[in-house]
């Protein structure tokens, strides 16, 4: 590569990370400015906002929300997909392209459509869902899907599973000790990778959230929309707190190894 | 001065050294190997050759002119990577012509070349191919024509035949040497497999640690190992550990008198027999009746057969330790496990490695 | 496997065929008159802002996404990629509500640079302003072009450092290289790429909506409003324009997964 060729590549870089970075550092500036509307840079610093924000009951009752809803769909997207996979790939390939096709479905559909479509079934439904932080859940779980699936089959693959369990039954384990001591501790580290990736998620999750169960039962992303409309300073600590959270869990993750799309 | 030297030439990676002084000449139209085992510096040697690695001290010259601060577009020089690394948006055609195109060569002659050379390398008709719908052996002649296609002046090989199964990979040997023969050209090939290495080759290196162990003829280098690394790396040879009594030429294998061909010793006391199996033969005690006292005689037990087709490979149990006898064809048939035996062996095919007992 | 399979049934296929049949409900007949509702210049002004959008920003996202990955690949230490990539990836996922709140700090009516900027007598006028779709550009921006990034890295490491070297002993430099090797090798990747971005903003609802609600009828954003219940907004339509948009993103995505395989047959084969 040429000087001139490295010098735009160079600066296509700068530029991106400029792009990230600017909007965060004025969100972290604005967020600890005592007041920043008549100067250019604040005119005084103070971490007032985050304190009244830490002793706001509706900002504990929001994120206690998000987290049950994330927690339970980590749970309840490990325990429908871990075992269909390994049935999958243990005893019936061929079935493992349809599990793959709804794992990785609701990539294909926006969650606007999908809350449209929940919406538009369990309405008319004479069970008491609609409208319920229970639905609320199942749909974040099928959201999660995608993100458990990859993590666990890549796993799988790169651990060679199948291999590793059809050797241990040779050896003459039972499934359920080839379970406990082969499985569950080779599979750990892409259920954990899932998890992070679902929890990072489901606590930006906004569209299924507003649309389904709206105000009467605020998640944060939800909190921080009606925040964001009062107080902008309360909105600008949410969002670092946001931002702050979501690159923990993706430095956890890609130390981890596995990504959250990718092409190969 | 030869047509394709190093001179002293020194590489490191980080604090490991690559190679250490290394001296190679190679002369025009020869086909020269690199065999050692992984790690010894021969892929690195190759690199440097081609421009893709430069040498922390030395000079590479090549028609007596020094290339070595050449990149790699100047030199002339091909290689047939290890992987083939055959560009998989192009077809076979594409990949051929690669070399051409970067001369800008115009379209007839790319095209009358491209065809010429997939005629020499036996791919006629599968221009039009990508190299995925290609088996691996088709893809190490397309990989072949490549590098031939710009007419270089030394064609490196990198572990050409590494990725081919063993039956093609015979062919594709026979092959190679053809149209190396054929075509004239300067060849350094570079191989783990001694075998490949005396088969092809008009000239052999066997390096080890970064170093040259020998240079020679096939021929040479199989019959008159110059030390204990060589002997083991090429071919298969039996080690006998022997001490000598006194100043005599009478050497003991265990209590077994072994007689050597006259030649200075230089007053060591342990000495290592490199004898290859083929040279022993086996005999049944009775036949020997009455020259128990003879020299080069070693009676032992049949532990293992193992056929290999055209010969049959015998383990023989000698005081505990292993020899290894090859009996050719129907010879072995008679031989069986269990058999009392005698080896025997001619003074003319041992080599004398002096110094220790350990391997 | 039967738990997985009921409760994809109940809770996904079961909600898209609701749609499906909402589209085609008639009074008492099947009908396709609710996609007649998509040629109304209302709706039909909604697709095209929204494909243009999608397409925009998915360019740009490339074009400015993969010279930066470039340099990441090839002009940074392991250790600085790592965490230029790690950063990429959190602005990737960092959409929807307060990304809104950053950019309005930034560059809202009273945002930092505005003042800077404007108010300080850089520029007299104030041609920009974020609540337009210009600023929705800029803020799907911040995550396409990061996103551009994460998704094109994995087809640059396998790009094999043996073609260059092919290259070069063939007498080629680093142009040829890109020309006859590198560019096309990729291009599929590059494309597979445009295609999860467009597919990306294409379904994108929060980002749009926090800015400036319901300003911009965006597709996901018609929908949304059918789905709240919102008066005037029929169900029927807003489930045809759904349809719409699955059968577009269904095309997309299996042209995506063609893409990978022939991307993968070329950097394994």
């Amino acid at each position: 590569m040429g000087f001139g060729v490295e010098l735009v590549l160079v600066l296509a870089l700068i530029f991106m990370l400029i792009y990230i970075l600017f909007p965060v550092g004025a969100m972290i500036l604005f967020s600890v400015a005592t007041r920043w509307d008549r100067t250019v840079w604040p005119e005084g610093y103070t971490l007032s906002a985050y304190s009244t924000l830490f002793r706001d009951r509706e900002f504990w009752i929001a994120l206690y929300h998000s987290t049950v809803l994330a927690l339970t769909a980590i749970a309840l997207s490990a325990f429908l997909i871990v075992p269909a996979l390994l049935t999958a790939e243990l005893t019936l390939p061929r079935v493992k392209k349809f599990i793959e096709a709804f794992s990785l479905a609701p990539f294909v559909i926006p969650s606007v459509l999908f809350a449209l479509g929940l919406v538009e079934t369990y309405a008319s439904l004479p069970i008491p869902l609609y409208g319920t932080p229970v639905l609320l859940t199942l749909a974040n779980t099928v959201l999660a899907f995608p993100l458990m699936y990859r993590s666990v089959e890549n796993k799988m693959h790169t651990i060679g599973l199948a291999k590793m369990v059809e050797s241990a039954i040779t050896l003459g384990a039972r499934m359920p000790f080839v379970t406990y001591r082969v499985i569950l501790p080779n599979l750990w580290s892409g259920i954990v990778n899932g998890s992070l990736l679902i929890l990072s998620m489901v606590l930006s999750e906004f569209a299924l959230a507003n649309l389904m169960v709206g105000g009467s039962w605020p998640t944060l992303s939800v909190y921080l929309y009606s925040v964001m409309r009062v107080d902008g300073q309360a909105a600008s600590v949410l969002s670092v707190v946001s931002f702050t959270f979501t690159w923990l869990l993706t430095s956890l993750v890609t130390v981890g190894g596995v990504r959250r799309y990718g092409l190969s | 001065m030869a047509y394709l030297e190093m001179e002293s030439v020194e590489k490191s990676f980080a604090k490991n050294r690559v190679l250490t002084h290394f001296n190679l000449s190679i002369e025009k139209g020869e086909f020269t190997t690199l065999v050692g085992p992984s790690g010894c510096g021969k892929t690195t040697t190759l690199r440097i050759l081609a421009g893709l690695e430069r040498p922390d001290r030395g000079t590479i010259s090549l028609e007596g002119v020094p290339i070595t601060d050449w990149p790699p577009q100047r030199r002339q020089i091909s290689m047939v990577f290890q992987s083939y690394a055959l560009f998989p948006n192009l077809t076979v055609f594409g990949n051929i012509a690669f070399g051409l195109w970067a001369k800008r060569i115009d379209r007839l002659t790319v095209e009358r070349e491209v065809m010429n050379l997939l005629d020499i390398v036996g791919l006629k008709g599968l221009e039009n191919r990508f190299p995925h719908e290609l088996s691996g052996g088709q893809q190490q002649r397309v990989a072949l024509a490549r590098a031939l296609a710009p007419r270089p002046k030394v064609l490196l090989l990198d572990e050409p035949l590494s990725a081919v199964d063993a039956v093609v990979r015979l062919r594709l040997r026979e092959e190679l040497k053809r149209i190396q023969r054929e075509l004239g050209i300067t060849t350094v090939m570079v191989t783990h497999d001694q075998e490949e290495a005396l088969s092809i080759s008009d000239r052999v290196v066997v390096m080890n640690g970064g170093r040259i162990e020998q240079v020679g003829t096939p021929v040479e280098i199989y019959r008159h190992p110059v030390n204990r690394f060589v002997a083991q790396f090429i071919g298969f040879s039996n080690a006998l550990r022997v001490e000598r009594k006194g100043d005599s030429q009478e050497v003991f294998f265990h209590h077994y008198p072994i007689n050597l061909p006259p030649l200075s010793l230089n007053g060591e006391k342990r000495l290592t027999l490199y004898v290859r199996p083929e040279t022993l033969r086996l005999h049944r005690p009775h036949e020997l009746r009455g020259r128990e006292y003879d020299t080069n005689l070693l009676p032992g037990i049949i532990r293992l057969r193992a056929f290999y087709g055209a010969i049959t490979r015998f383990e023989v149990m000698v005081n505990g330790e292993i020899i290894w006898v090859d009996v050719p064809g129907h010879e072995a048939d008679s031989w069986q496990e269990g058999d009392e035996v005698v080896v025997s062996f001619s003074p003319q095919e041992v080599r004398i490695i002096t110094g220790g007992g350990e391997q | 496997m039967f738990p997985f399979s009921l409760f994809c049934a109940v809770f996904l296929v079961l909600p898209v065929m609701t749609i499906f049949w909402r589209s085609i409900q008639g009074e008492g007949t099947i009908t396709f008159s609710h996609y007649l509702f998509l040629l109304r210049p209302l709706y039909l002004k909604s697709l095209v802002q929204s494909i243009f959008l999608s397409l925009l920003t998915a360019f740009l996202g490339m074009l400015f996404g993969f010279p930066a990955a470039l340099a990441l690949q090839h002009l940074l230490s392991h250790r600085q990629k790592n965490i230029s990539i790690t950063l990429a990836a959190t602005a990737a996922n960092f959409a929807g509500v307060p990304l809104a709140v950053a950019f309005m700090i930034l560059l809202g009516l009273n945002g930092f640079l505005t003042r800077l900027l404007f108010h300080r007598g850089f520029m007299s006028s104030v041609p920009f302003t974020l609540y337009s779709f210009t600023g929705l550009v800029l803020l799907y921006l911040y995550f396409q072009i990061p996103l551009f990034v994460v998704l094109i890295m994995p087809a640059l490491e396998g790009l094999r450092k043996e073609w260059r070297e092919a290259v070069s002993t063939l007498g080629g430099n680093g142009y040829l290289y890109w020309v006859k090797v590198g560019f096309p090798v990729l291009s599929p990747a590059l494309l597979g790429c445009f295609i999860l971005l467009y597919a990306n903003s294409f379904g994108a609802y929060a980002t749009a909506f926090a800015l400036v609600g319901a300003k911009f009828r965006l597709l996901p954003i018609q929908i949304s409003l059918a789905v709240a219940g919102n008066v005037g907004y029929d169900p029927h339509a807003a489930s045809a324009m759904a349809m719409v948009m699955i059968a577009g993103l269904l095309v997309l995505f299996s042209f995506y997964i063609r893409l990978r395989k022939r991307f993968a047959l070329w950097v394994s084969g």
